[in-house]
């Protein structure tokens, strides 16, 4: 039986790092490995040897790599234990055209043919892009609205100056105890996406205390109107779209085994909150959720969270740290609440 | 291909003026380039020659490979006509919920807010489970999302006369692996359902509601609560419901609602609900095959009662997931002759939504 697997996903979701870190593998004389390159379908592999080299060194993939790359990647593995044999498709490793699916409605003919012969799918999502789900207006002055209202309980409460300083440290816990508190959920939105307060996402760990002062910016400040345009459809209706265009002009791929891989996973793994890659989605990603829920006789899903890049590269203590350790167990790969470094698991899955 | 149509999803390219783009790649190459028709509307254009004559017939729902460049197009995703609409419910049963009202009621807020409530989860226990107007349910939402601009949610106006069908698949948590119920939401123009008191002849162009699976008539709560304007209310939807049932757009098998919409904007809204519905019931009680009644506030204003979006969206959702309990009248099927060469069929009349 021919297994081919796509690779796909919006612009930024970590498809070209996670294919530079399994060019790694698949290059490289690691021990017990599951598997191996057979070919490359075009014989040129200067762009995988680039980002290669990108990934190794810990530097981000230069965007001029990703857009000269538009042309399709395709590869032959073998899986060392039976000696099959696996077409992995990359045809829009930059997403862009991903993209363009919805915004005009059209795809390629090869994009076409790539899919009437898919039969696994490795789907990328990311917490650092934004929009991955709306944030409604409704929300945003509820949240106005309750934070004036605690504005104006506090402020009643510090113009009691009796009791000296008993009073004053009372309400000095308080307020610390209510400081407590925001930043507790803040560090709990953070892990989980930061998404449903419409914040940015890809905010550093230490700019988390100033989401909720930037959303009340952005609520009283004066926003320029956008007409609707498809391109800010978010990405979870952009995702059900393209699974649904799959179902719907090519019903002989269905069912279609997909692996939903959460990248950036490194920076959502959290001693507060032990989260799943299933739970992430369900948070962070609703619609797409319920959708991939509905429809599991079109879809057989799994969840994996995937860290390709392992280390936030603008950390250059951490980066230096894993310098001194293997790349290829920079790699974390999580399904439901098990990690290893085994980039293959997903891909074996499909297999499966 | 006209130059005007060329363009760039990079705002700073030039492309759709000179035809060239900014980082001197090939248009074919360039991953930003696509074709935008002069509305706005990002699409393909087809070539006015012979040549591409066949291609006009082809629907936007089948995939059709064009002749003079690689791609091939999708379904659009955009709400359902008349004239497309049966080539998706050939293939899948669908109920059809009409919504009714005076212009700016909240017809098109509730449809809306009831996709906005599932973007951010399960609507209670209510689950999506695909929709084939994507795009048209996006557009008709764009006002409510922050990423608009708008400090204020609102929702455009429907300013089509024609029928417009939205899509929604949905389920029942605990039924992901049952089949799931297709719901069509049509909302139809204010102005068309105020034309269509004046005379037979209009409100006849709304006969297709006769084949609906449920029909909700919304009526503005704001509007209700002004000691003039409720007297209009009461007025319109009594006229509307009245001419409705004699020119059979409403029938012995319509299951009608009747929603008060914008609760949270009515003081005393028991008082006012009761008068309206003791109203309603008294005149039409017998005359169509359900009567109800019920409120909603699908988008109220931030306060501190605590009324919730959706607040009582959720009710009216379950009932339309439910079967129609309503017998279809025996006027409806019609035997149809068939030749010795093909199996004798009994049928109803063609119900024009694929019910």
């Amino acid at each position: 039986m021919e297994n081919n697997i796509l690779v796909m996903g919006l612009a930024g979701t970590g498809k070209t790092t996670f294919i530079a870190a399994l060019w790694a593998y698949l290059t490289e004389d690691i021990p017990e490995k599951e598997l191996t390159l057979h070919s490359l379908v075009d014989g040129d592999s200067k762009y995988l040897n680039e980002i290669t080299r990108q990934w190794l060194t810990c530097n981000r993939i230069q965007r001029n790599l990703k857009t000269e790359s538009h042309k399709d990647i395709r590869m032959n593995l073998k899986v060392v234990g039976d000696g099959s044999e696996i077409d992995l498709n990359i045809p829009d490793i930059a997403g862009e055209t991903f993209q363009e699916h919805f915004d005009i409605r059209k795809w390629s003919k090869s994009y076409d043919e790539t899919i009437a012969r898919t039969t696994g799918v490795l789907l990328f999502v990311s917490p650092l892009t934004p929009n991955n789900k709306p944030a409604l207006i409704l929300d945003a002055l509820e949240i106005t609205r309750e934070m004036d209202e605690n504005l104006v309980h506090s402020e009643s409460d510090s113009s009691f100056e009796d009791d000296g300083a008993a009073r004053t440290n009372e309400t000095e816990q308080a307020s610390t105890n209510g400081n407590s508190l925001v930043v507790e959920v803040v560090d709990k939105v953070d892990v989980l996406g930061a998404e449903s307060f419409g914040g940015n996402a890809s905010k550093s760990k230490a700019e988390k205390g100033s989401v909720d002062t930037e959303l009340i910016d952005d609520i009283n400040g004066v926003a320029a109107f956008t007409p609707y345009n498809p391109e800010l459809t978010c990405n979870q209706v952009k995702i059900i779209e393209e699974l649904q265009f799959i179902a719907f002009h090519h019903p002989k791929v269905i069912p279609v085994k997909v692996a939903v891989m959460v990248s950036a996973w490194d920076q959502l793994i959290s001693p507060v909150v032990d989260l799943s890659p299933e739970d992430w989605l369900n948070i962070n990603m609703p619609l797409l959720y319920q959708f991939i829920k509905c429809n599991s006789g079109k879809f057989t899903v799994d969840f994996f969270g995937v860290s390709a890049q392992g280390v936030d590269y603008d950390d250059e203590n951490e980066v230096r740290r894993k310098f001194g350790t293997l790349p290829q167990d920079r790699i974390i790969i999580q399904k439901n609440h098990d990690r290893s470094h085994n980039i293959t698991m997903p891909i074996m899955w499909v297999l499966r | 291909m006209s130059e005007s149509l060329k363009a760039c999803k990079q705002k700073e390219c030039n492309v759709s003026v000179d035809g060239v783009c900014m980082e001197a790649i090939k248009l074919d190459d360039c991953p930003h380039f696509y074709f935008r028709l002069p509305s706005g509307e990002a699409k393909f254009e087809i070539q006015e020659d012979e040549e591409d004559q066949e291609d006009e017939e082809e629907t936007k729902d089948e995939v059709a490979p064009n002749k003079h460049d690689d791609s091939m197009s999708l379904y659009s995703g955009e709400p359902f006509t008349i004239e497309n609409l049966t080539s998706f419910t050939g293939g899948t049963a669908c109920k059809s919920i009409y919504i009714l009202g005076g212009p700016e009621c909240g017809k098109t807020t509730l449809i809306v807010t009831i996709y906005d409530l599932l973007q951010q989860g399960p609507f209670n226990d209510i689950l999506f489970a695909g929709s084939h107007t994507l795009v048209g349910a996006e557009r008709r939402s764009h006002l409510s999302h922050e990423i608009s601009g708008s400090l204020d949610p609102d929702t455009e106006r429907t300013f089509t006369r024609q029928f417009e069908f939205l899509h929604l698949s949905l389920k029942l948590k605990g039924s992901e692996n049952h089949p799931a119920t297709n719901l069509l939401l049509s909302d139809i123009n204010g102005e068309k359902i105020r034309d269509s008191m004046n005379t037979n002849a209009t409100m006849s162009e709304l006969e297709r509601i006769k084949y609906a699976h449920r029909v909700v008539y919304i009526v503005d709560g704001e509007l209700l609560g002004d000691v003039r304007q409720s007297l209009i209310v009461h007025y319109d939807v009594k006229l509307f419901i009245k001419r409705a049932i004699d020119c059979k757009v409403f029938v012995p098998t319509t299951d009608l609602k009747i929603v008060i919409s914008k609760a949270d904007k009515l003081n005393d809204i028991d008082v006012h609900a009761k008068k309206l519905f003791d109203m309603l019931e008294k005149a039409f009680k017998d005359k169509v095959g359900k009567l109800s009644f019920s409120c909603i506030a699908a988008r109220p204003i931030p306060n501190k009662l605590g009324i919730k979006m959706g607040e009582g969206v959720y009710d009216l959702v379950k009932d339309w997931m439910q079967d129609n309990l309503l017998a279809a009248p025996k006027y409806e099927r019609i035997r149809i002759k068939t030749s010795n060469r093909s199996f004798n069929r009994f049928t109803t009349k063609p119900r024009l939504n694929g019910e």
